[in-house]
């Protein structure tokens, strides 16, 4: 595995099937070891619902609350602010599409001046992902941030690898080609139901013995 | 003074919009209208100048057309991208920059709605207040806010703002006036004449909605149209569907058809501009193909690309081979959309930040 540098970054660029990073506002942000992204313009608020918890192991019989319910939708344009308030989780996306080759992957790290204001994000993009990259906010401080859409929020290092990896075709992709931030699809892993089941048949166990 | 349900109403929708001037989201075009519109209602509560109660009851019903779409933006989950293809035909057509503002319905439904001229002109001339002339208040579905796609319809809506302003289906009624309509060649069975005189007004501002659509989304509208609309048969506001596709196809080849023709006439006559096509396509293929976004050339690729999406959607079910093997039929459609959607979004980007200056 090898970190690439600004100047690799830039060989690997292509429309077709290279590194894609869409739009590009402005090549400074290529820097020595890495690609600045930008904070993207929609995002999904936490809010506080009737239902006090998600629950991630909903009740095979009753159609499990969906996790949309507890973020409200808002967009912004390019240079408006945004309030990131103290315990709060915002979903949003990088403001650039990006398509990540086969024989690469990457990895997203908030930006140092970001991280000294409390607020922490890491995410990593596998081989072959395209989309605009998820960016999960909180604001561990005390006091509320005012984001501004458009800034420079996170810094990619990409790794090339030694194999190439499909993203799509061997399992189902949850998150394919997303342009806004996307609620967690966790309900749909496929060991929830296993899980189930197994704490269904040690409830009814525990049952009998009564 | 006895109780007056008008003076009521005006209270009321002065509270509402006074909760709306803390949104914080609006531009200042907006907050500018949505303070004329607070001055006119003081006035009119103030009752000084007198205003007849009939002109006072008009006032209110129209700002209380106008608050429905302001609270309806003050989400701001307004289509962005669909607002910036409407706002750049706009220019073609009006020096002025124009005020669209959307909202968001839960029924399956387009509209635009105007605020009424003789609103302008009372409180100008009454009032003595000025209020943003050039509103287009225009209405589409919410499941449909992040489809721009089904959202051409938004360029039909914008017509019927361009049609009003230019009187230009009310200038083919005068100089063609024995313009032969398709399927409305005279009153279908049971429609008086008075019926069928206002059927041939409506069914006139449908097609120059759709000429005026089809001229910046081509194929797109047409698409749409057939879909949306689907064998619908003539009615008093809305011509066959199949008459609208012909007409809209006879625009889109070059094709002489005589409704073309009129419209072609009051343009000159209005000394607007033609019925061209407004519009160039970017090839989205190689992008498309590869899951990415198209890197757009213009504004005339900004209104192209729902020509060129709208193909591209109809042939994602048969593309067997690359990533699109792998992808659903359900998923081809949001994948699409949302590739067309981030392809005008980062021309927009691309633009504002070219336009800015590097230091602020």
């Amino acid at each position: 595995m090898h970190l690439l540098t600004g100047e690799e970054i830039k060989a690997s660029m292509a429309p077709a099937r290279g590194l894609f990073v869409d739009p590009l506002l402005d090549p400074g942000q290529i820097a020595s070891s890495g690609i600045d992204l930008r904070l993207g313009y929609d995002f999904l608020v936490g809010v506080t619902t009737r239902r006090p918890s998600f629950d991630l192991r909903p009740p095979a019989s009753d159609q499990p609350r969906g996790i949309a319910s507890y973020f409200q939708e808002t967009r912004r344009d390019l240079g408006d602010k945004f309030v990131l308030y103290p315990n709060q989780v915002v979903l949003t996306t990088t403001l650039e599409y990006l398509c990540v080759p086969e024989n690469m992957s990457v990895n997203l790290e908030t930006r140092s001046s970001l991280n000294r204001l409390g607020v922490h994000v890491g995410t990593s993009l596998q081989p072959g992902y395209t989309g605009c990259a998820s960016l999960e906010l909180f604001n561990h401080g005390h006091t509320p941030i005012e984001l501004v859409v458009g800034a420079r929020v996170v810094q990619a290092r990409i790794f090339r690898l030694d194999a190439t990896h499909a993203y799509l075709g061997k399992a189902p992709r949850k998150y394919v080609a997303n342009v806004r931030p996307e609620v967690s699809r966790i309900l749909e892993d496929s060991e929830l139901a296993r899980l189930r089941a197994i704490w269904e048949r040690n409830s009814n166990a525990g049952r009998d013995i009564d | 003074m006895p109780h007056s349900l008008t003076d009521t109403n005006l209270r009321l929708l002065d509270g509402k919009l006074c909760s709306l001037c803390d949104t914080a989201y609006f531009d200042a075009r907006i907050v500018d209208y949505l303070d004329a519109l607070r001055s006119v209602i003081a006035t009119l509560l103030r009752r000084q100048p007198v205003v007849p109660d009939l002109l006072r009851d008009f006032l209110a019903r129209e700002i209380w057309k106008g608050v429905q779409f302001l609270a309806g933006s003050a989400m701001r989950l307004q289509p962005f991208e669909a607002i910036y293809g409407l706002r750049a035909a706009a220019r073609d057509w009006i020096k002025e920059d124009v005020l669209i503002i959307t909202a968001l319905t839960q029924q399956q439904n387009f509209y635009f709605q105007a605020i009424h001229p003789l609103f302008y002109k009372i409180t100008k001339d009454l009032l003595q207040l000025e209020v943003e002339a050039d509103v287009v208040q225009v209405a589409l579905p919410d499941v449909y806010r992040h489809k721009p796609l089904f959202s051409v319809a938004l360029y039909h809506e914008f017509g019927h703002f361009i049609d009003r302003r230019f009187q230009l289906s009310a200038n083919v009624e005068l100089l063609f006036p024995n313009l032969t309509l398709p399927s409305l060649s005279a009153p279908p069975a049971g429609w008086t004449q008075e019926v069928f005189r206002n059927a041939r007004k409506a069914h006139l501002r449908e097609y120059f909605a759709d000429l005026f659509a089809a001229s910046y989304t081509g194929g797109a509208i047409k698409r749409f149209v057939d879909d949306f609309a689907a064998n619908a048969d003539v009615s008093t506001s809305h011509p066959k569907t199949y008459d609208r596709v012909q007409v809209i196809e006879a625009l889109l080849t070059g094709k002489n058809h005589r409704v073309i023709e009129a419209f072609r006439h009051a343009l000159h006559a209005r000394q607007c501009p033609d019925l061209t096509p407004k519009y160039s396509r970017p090839n989205v293929e190689e992008a498309f193909v590869n899951l990415r976004t198209a890197r757009l050339q213009g504004v005339s690729e900004v209104h192209g690309i729902l020509e060129a999406g709208w193909e591209f959607l109809h042939q994602a079910a048969d593309r067997d081979e690359g990533v699109w093997q792998h992808i659903e039929d359900a998923d081809a459609e949001r994948i699409v959309n949302d590739l067309v959607a981030k392809s005008i979004r980062n021309w927009m980007l691309g633009e504002q930040w070219s336009h800015a200056p590097a230091d602020g």
